[in-house]
């Protein structure tokens, strides 16, 4: 009889490939795929961590280890570790507390306007984070921020000086918090969404109260999703450079994400790639560590899944008397986080040069900026590349992200794991960083000059999360449903469109946005990947802001704001991504 | 009738001299002709490093279109000059300016930058001869761009011209303890320590340390200045004169002893998409487009016969641009690097 053909093989439904090379075939594409994405960016560092000062990896013959003496061998590096760390444990002191008690009130109780705030929340997480420092630096410069000068009006105080100081660690850790507590939140909040409120009601049946619900039940089944957010925020906090760049230069608070940042681009730091590099890779291994210890966490998730085909609707809490004082809380939240340091650029706005809020400066309020916005051409294509950029990244990372996740769950193993080391390897090396190494990759290919390589920057940039929230989501998913489908009939990629993504819409779609706003309002990537033709409202932002004219920065910001929060109003309607889901 | 017929003779052969020179001493050669078609098919310019304004790309535009009888599109990467290295080795500019700071010796030495036949502007742009000997290095290929001069800058409503100090030293004294503004990249020290030596201006940034200078970046320090939360600082007097002409309640000072200016370069680079724009924009820009931004802009290149703002200013305080320190030569450019560093560090308190 004769061999029969590939052809004739997909005729009849079977393959050519063994059975045990065919399993390993869909996995290993999937992890050189990922491996493409992560590691060549880290190869470019470690090219980069031996070049000397003042030269470009793939540049030049020159190759030393000195740059690893001079990283290790110096107490500056341990003196930014020191303050790295206090940052990021004090900015998680900040955000974990207030995101939790948000997604709470959000998710799981009958909290007046709930559903506006779905939408509100988004608006904090849209607006760059630099922004939200000046923003904070004009209200609470200890001279002349307008909070300070309007409470030493108010108490009288015979001073000229305080009574708060931005310009301090409590100050970054402040501005660090507030701004991190939507991203949180949103994390979190796909945690309650995927967990089955009835194990509260049983409590709660058994004569538990509200508080200690939320300690013996909520809180421990959501431990390992928690922790979750605490590892991806730790390593976030320790690279995220705006803020300290915008207060901890002036305070004197040097972290290790505002080294690297400087290392590459500043001339008194001798344009050290290298060294940048090697803190890159140092900030790489921190992550590693932390990434294991978040794999161990997780290792018995198992026993956590509690979402399954039944009861998946939760019932809220009733809040009572108490409602009035949430409210009140999240009044305070969106004050401090949204409010004040949007109406401060927003009067920044107006202006042609930035005078403190007062009555008295009401006279030269003007919408000049506005009307020179909206006469540029430019503003018109970086607004196109914005939000096509964003879209498309946030497209492909989330269903890169949800395969990848339906991997890790149900198929565990060697290669899974290396896989789950992989894709979340981009969250360790700061963003910056992982900026540079892009340029420097694809520095004369195609590819350099469009678009595609920042959408390719923030596929990988996000990797880590989008990876991490499909992780945290499917983790709770019970593979019964999966089970179920197979078994009437259903193919296995049918399967994960109509249940896997169905099921996990909610955290899909999340996802998405969150990619979209945190796109929209990344400077690293632009700042080295865009090029003339291919500028995003980030780069028009940034040469305001370098120029020297704060209001027209404040303008492209305001503007960038407004749009994006309406295109989320009108993303969120469309899509149906509110209660519920 | 020998003398008639050797003067006629003469002038003969001088009106034969003029008709032969004449092509090169009253118009453009036939390659800076060939250069304008091309420049012309070309129609854009991508730029990088300048801090341009939607209104100043404007006012280029149509002043290149007037100038030459065809339009230019410029499309302006706003990246700070200190961030653009490996951008313009990746391509994708066509002209860049970069200062001492911003990594010339990188695209130096990686030969991101082509040597352009300034010369053949020279008919064109009377002024570009002189702007291309005042670069720094005979072989800089690269245009001599003045970018802006530092000096002090104050808030009109805080302090009063005649309490300004005189010199940088004078931050030191404890009235304007902790309310003066200094850069934390160690401007303008650097300047310091070309005019007086590194040791001095080593030693003067460790005297303002302990008088509690507010540190900050460019952009900030003018904000910091008009709001109030610094009375005063030392910053680039061009920008702030910028911020001056909108109305700020700011006043600018220079010190009495040293006028610190930034001679950036203005370069084409090696992989331009629009290499015979790049050139024709560059010359044009360097020699004339400068001036139709000159007094709103802040960016000034002062040259003697300039008439402008910066030239005005320099003019009121008794000062010309021959005052201008500037980092001249490598040597210069050497002794900065290793300053700023130093300085930068005294000053956030690096260890």
């Amino acid at each position: 009889m004769p061999a029969k053909t590939a052809v004739a093989y997909r005729a009849t439904g079977l393959s050519i490939w063994p059975e045990r090379i065919k399993g390993s075939m869909f996995p290993l594409g999937l992890t050189l795929i990922v491996l493409g994405l992560v590691a060549l960016p880290v190869v470019v560092l470690l090219f980069a961590s031996f070049r000397p000062a003042g030269q470009l990896p793939f540049t030049g013959n020159t190759w030393t280890t000195a740059t690893y003496a001079e990283v290790f061998g110096s107490a500056s590096t341990y003196h930014l570790l020191k303050n790295t760390f206090l940052y990021a444990a004090g900015a998680l002191a900040v955000s974990l507390p207030v995101a939790f008690i948000l997604a709470w009130l959000t998710e799981r109780t009958d909290l007046p306007g709930r559903r506006l705030l779905y939408t509100l929340m988004f608006v904090p997480m849209l607006m760059p984070s630099f922004a939200v420092a000046l923003g904070w630096i004009l209200l609470l410069g200890p001279n002349a921020g307008t909070i300070n000068v309007f409470l030493r009006d108010l108490l009288a105080l015979d001073t000229y000086r305080g009574p708060f100081n931005i310009y301090t660690m409590w100050g970054m850790v402040f501005v660090t918090g507030i701004i991190a507590v939507p991203s949180m939140w949103l994390l979190l909040l796909a945690l309650f969404r995927n967990f089955d409120p009835r194990l509260e009601e049983a409590a709660a049946t058994s004569g538990a109260g509200r508080w200690q619900v939320l300690k013996r039940v909520t809180v421990p089944l959501m431990l390992p999703g928690i922790l979750a957010v605490l590892v991806y925020f730790t390593i976030i906090f320790i690279e995220v450079f705006e803020v300290p760049l915008a207060i901890g230069t002036t305070a004197e608070i040097p972290v290790l994400s505002v080294k690297i940042y400087l290392l590459t681009s500043r001339a008194e730091e001798g344009y050290h790639y290298g060294a940048a590099a090697t803190f890159g890779l140092m900030t790489l291994v921190l992550g590693g560590l932390l990434m294991v210890g978040y794999l161990r966490a997780v290792r018995v998730s198992a026993k956590f899944a509690v979402v399954t085909g039944k009861g998946y609707r939760p019932r809220l809490v009733q809040l009572g008397q108490l409602k009035y004082l949430a409210l009140a809380g999240v009044t305070v939240y969106f004050l401090v986080a949204v409010v004040l340091p949007t109406l401060i650029l927003v009067w920044a706005s107006l202006l042609r040069f930035y005078m403190p809020f007062s009555p008295d400066n009401f006279h030269l309020v003007s919408l000049h900026n506005y009307r020179l916005i909206f006469g540029r051409e430019d503003f018109v294509t970086a607004l196109q590349n914005t939000l096509i950029t964003s879209c498309m990244a946030a497209t492909v990372s989330m269903l890169l992200a949800a395969i990848i996740a339906w991997y890790l769950v149900r198929r565990p193993g060697l290669l899974a794991r290396v896989l789950g080391i992989v894709s979340f390897m981009p969250l360790a090396i700061p963003n910056v960083i992982i900026a540079l190494a892009l340029l420097l990759l694809y520095t004369g290919t195609p590819v350099y000059g469009t678009l595609a390589i920042m959408i390719l920057a923030f596929v990988t940039r996000y990797l880590a999360f989008t990876t991490r929230v499909m992780h945290a989501a499917q983790l709770q998913i019970d593979k019964v449903l999966e089970e179920a489908a197979l078994v009437a009939g259903a193919g296995r990629v049918l399967t994960f469109v109509k249940i896997n993504l169905h099921v996990l819409l909610p955290a899909l779609l999340n996802g998405w946005l969150w990619v979209v706003a945190h796109a929209v309002r990344d400077f690293a990537v632009p700042l080295f990947l865009a090029t003339s033709g291919t500028l995003l409202l980030a780069n028009l932002i940034w040469g305001q802001w370098e120029l020297g004219s704060m209001p027209m920065a404040s303008a492209y910001i305001v503007v960038l704001i407004v749009i994006v929060v309406a295109l989320v109003f009108i993303g969120r309607g469309h899509l149906g991504v509110g209660e519920e889901h | 009738m020998t003398a008639v017929r050797a003067v006629s003779t003469a002038l003969a052969l001088v009106w034969v001299t003029m008709w032969l020179a004449s092509p090169a001493i009253s118009g453009p050669g036939s390659e800076y002709l060939a250069l304008l078609d091309a420049a012309k098919a070309e129609g854009k310019v991508a730029i990088g490093g300048f801090g341009f304004d939607p209104e100043e790309v404007t006012t280029l535009e149509k002043g290149f279109q007037k100038r030459f009888g065809f339009p230019v599109k410029i499309a302006h990467d706003p990246t700070h000059i200190r961030d653009i290295p490996p951008k313009v080795i990746a391509g994708g500019f066509d002209v860049v300016e970069v200062n001492v700071a911003g990594g010339y010796q990188i695209l130096e030495s990686e030969r991101g930058l082509v040597t352009v036949d300034w010369s053949m502007f020279y008919p064109e742009f009377p002024k570009l001869e002189e702007v291309h000997h005042r670069r720094p290095a005979e072989d800089i290929p690269c245009l001599l761009y003045v970018n802006g001069i530092f000096g002090i800058v104050y808030n009109t409503k805080l302090v009063k011209e005649a309490d300004l100090p005189e010199t940088l030293e004078d931050f030191a004294e404890p009235k304007w303890k902790g309310r003066f503004v200094l850069w934390d990249n160690g401007n303008p020290f650097d300047f310091i320590a070309v005019k007086y030596g590194k040791e001095r201006a080593i030693e003067l940034a460790r005297k303002l340390k302990t008088n509690k200078p507010i540190l900050s970046r460019s952009a900030a320090i003018l904000t910091l200045i008009a709001s109030g939360e610094a009375h005063l600082g030392a910053t680039s007097i061009s920008t702030a004169m910028g911020e001056i002409n909108k109305g700020a309640p700011l006043g600018v000072k220079p010190y009495r002893d040293i006028i610190p200016a930034l001679n950036n370069q203005l370069c084409v680079v090696d992989k331009a998409p629009h290499p015979h724009m790049a050139k024709l924009f560059a010359a044009w820009h360097a020699a004339e487009g400068i001036h139709l931004i000159a007094d709103v802009a802040g960016h000034y290149r002062a040259l003697p016969d300039d008439e402008n703002a910066l030239t005005r200013f320099l003019t009121k305080w008794g000062k010309t641009v021959d005052d201008l320190t500037i980092f001249s030569d490598r040597a210069a450019w050497k002794l900065r690097e290793e300053v700023t560093k130093a300085v930068a560090a005294i000053l956030t308190g690096a260890k």
